[in-house]
């Protein structure tokens, strides 16, 4: 079960039961999650339900909406009505259960589409690796030695191993991105403020995203198109129409330009040879580095680190033995931050945002690697990058880290690779998902950008 | 900051949040903000022209 749109035509050509669909996506996650442990609930007998109200429909001769039985999964921060929202972490496991669905839950439903799980992640979103000391490691389909990336590691983990076609993550600082190109499927991190985050629950108000995986272009494009709406309960969602985009390719050739500098110091052989390959087949006319994009990264870790510590400041005192050991002392460190410097970071996200707009007066989509490596092993805490030992948990993100900090839209599309998955970010100018989209339909088109689902 | 100055700081301001830490987690609590402080200084020596304001918007 690996493309939505095509399950979607089955069930609305007659061919297949939505019940038969999810009846047996059930039965392959029973049989297969226990291998990769990407999901932390299973919800059969809502997906039943849900199954049959599509079912039913289509009996009635009634019009089927666009994603009518396609099962799907979310990130397990996404309010899911009757369970606790985890969010990746233990302590939540006694929270009262969601009394709705997060707004994004709720058209998913309206469009069709039926939830079967929630899905893992590292603790409270902070995190690229999935690694969970109370749900477990998310291992990756590709090679289950390796992480599957994060914090939306369960997303792309359930998408890439074909046991959903469609999953929700979110993004801060790369965490649909990185995934997505760990387990080599599409992701889309929309621009800062197009969907809503009511429901979600919030690592970094100034930095958080939320958006779609799935295996193709087209697939990623009509879950975005339903995700669109109104931003009610969510004070960071833009007032903007629904924007729909379709995956086709352009219909004027794109101006393109891969981005250096920083973006090469840091890449593995593989991740810029699938920049280059990219960039080739996108026609890139120009070579640009970004400016500072080495203190837009810092900046975005610096806000992060002051928001997410001031937001679980309080757990941490009251239980600091039980809260995720990965990453407590990040958070305890990060609630020391002086405020001067968390003012500092926001106003260099203003300059930043001002420079890169210049930037875009000349090009409709930059191409940069979504990692800076393919997927690691498991457990491993130290990467050499650019002849610099760093810690690896916190630099998988650093080619994301600098566009997600201007809340830039980009589709993170998975490179056709001889050995592990790596992916490259499409990134456009704010508001323009339908050039990311073109970009990365037309790598699809070429055969240069390919999902891959394995395990 | 040197890092004695770092671990000064960082049990200064962990008793004004209220914080309670031991000895051992105030020595792993220190370790990270050194390395945030290394990063933040990437941005604080960043000179920056006085009209660029904060990017968060208030709204009343």
């Amino acid at each position: 079960m690996r493309k939505a749109l095509e399950v979607a035509a089955r069930i609305r050509a007659g061919e297949a039961k939505a019940v038969e669909v999810v009846e047996a996506s059930l039965a392959d996650i029973g049989a297969r999650n226990p291998a990769i442990n990407c999901f932390t609930a299973v919800t059969a007998a809502r997906a039943l339900r849900e199954a049959h109200d599509i079912d039913r429909l289509r009996e009635q001769g009634s019009n089927l909406p666009p994603l009518a039985g396609v099962p799907y999964a979310v990130k397990d921060l996404f309010d899911v009505e009757g369970l606790a929202t985890l969010a990746g972490s233990g302590l939540r496991k006694s929270a009262s259960p969601a009394p709705r669905d997060a707004v994004l839950v709720a058209r998913m439903r309206e469009a069709g589409a039926v939830l079967v799980g929630t899905l893992n992640m590292d603790a409270y979103a902070y995190g690229f690796t999935t690694e969970n000391s109370a749900f477990g490691v998310t291992r990756n389909p590709h090679d289950t030695s390796r992480v599957a990336g994060g914090s939306s590691g369960g997303s792309g983990a359930a998408v890439a191993a074909g046991l959903v076609p469609l999953a929700l993550g979110s993004d801060t600082n790369g965490s649909i991105r990185v995934p997505s190109s760990l387990c080599g499927v599409f992701g889309l991190k929309p621009t800062y403020g197009r969907l809503t985050r009511a429901g979600a629950y919030p690592f970094v108000d100034s930095l958080d995203h939320v958006g779609p995986f799935a295996t193709t272009t087209a697939d990623l494009a009509a879950c975005y198109n339903v995700l669109q709406g109104p931003g009610e309960g969510d004070t960071g969602c833009a007032l903007r129409p629904r924007e729909f985009v379709s995956a086709g390719i352009a219909d004027r050739p794109l101006r393109v330009a891969r981005l250096t500098g920083y973006f090469d110091r840091y890449a593995s052989e593989a991740a810029r040879a699938a920049s280059l390959d990219a960039a080739r087949c996108l026609g890139a006319r120009d070579e640009i580095e970004l400016p500072e994009a080495h203190r837009a990264r810092a900046a975005a870790f610096l806000i992060t680190a002051s928001e997410g510590g001031e937001r679980h400041l309080e757990t941490l005192k009251a239980c600091y033995a039980d809260f995720e050991p990965l990453s407590r002392d990040r958070f305890l460190a990060g609630a020391l931050t002086p405020a001067a410097w968390y003012v500092k970071a926001q106003r260099l996200r203003r300059w930043f945002r001002d420079r890169v707009a210049a930037v875009f007066e000349h090009y409709d989509v930059l191409v940069a690697p979504a990692t800076p490596v393919a997927a690691t092993s498991i457990g491993e805490e130290w990467i050499e990058l650019g002849g610099e030992r760093l810690p690896l948990r916190a630099s998988m993100g650093l080619f994301a880290q600098p566009i997600s900090f201007i809340g830039l839209p980009v589709v993170a599309a998975p490179i056709r690779t001889p050995g592990l998955p790596i992916g490259v970010q499409l990134i456009a100018p704010p508001w323009r998902e339908d050039l990311c989209i073109a970009a990365s339909a037309h790598l699809e088109q070429a055969g240069v950008a390919v999902a891959r689902i394995g395990a | 900051m040197n890092p004695s100055d770092i671990e000064h700081f960082v049990a200064a301001a962990a008793v004004a949040q209220g914080l309670e830490l031991d000895r051992e987690q105030l020595k792993r609590v220190t370790a990270v903000f050194a390395r945030n402080a290394e990063i933040a200084s990437l941005v604080l020596d960043f000179e920056l022209p006085a009209t660029v304001e904060a990017a968060p918007v208030f709204t009343p």
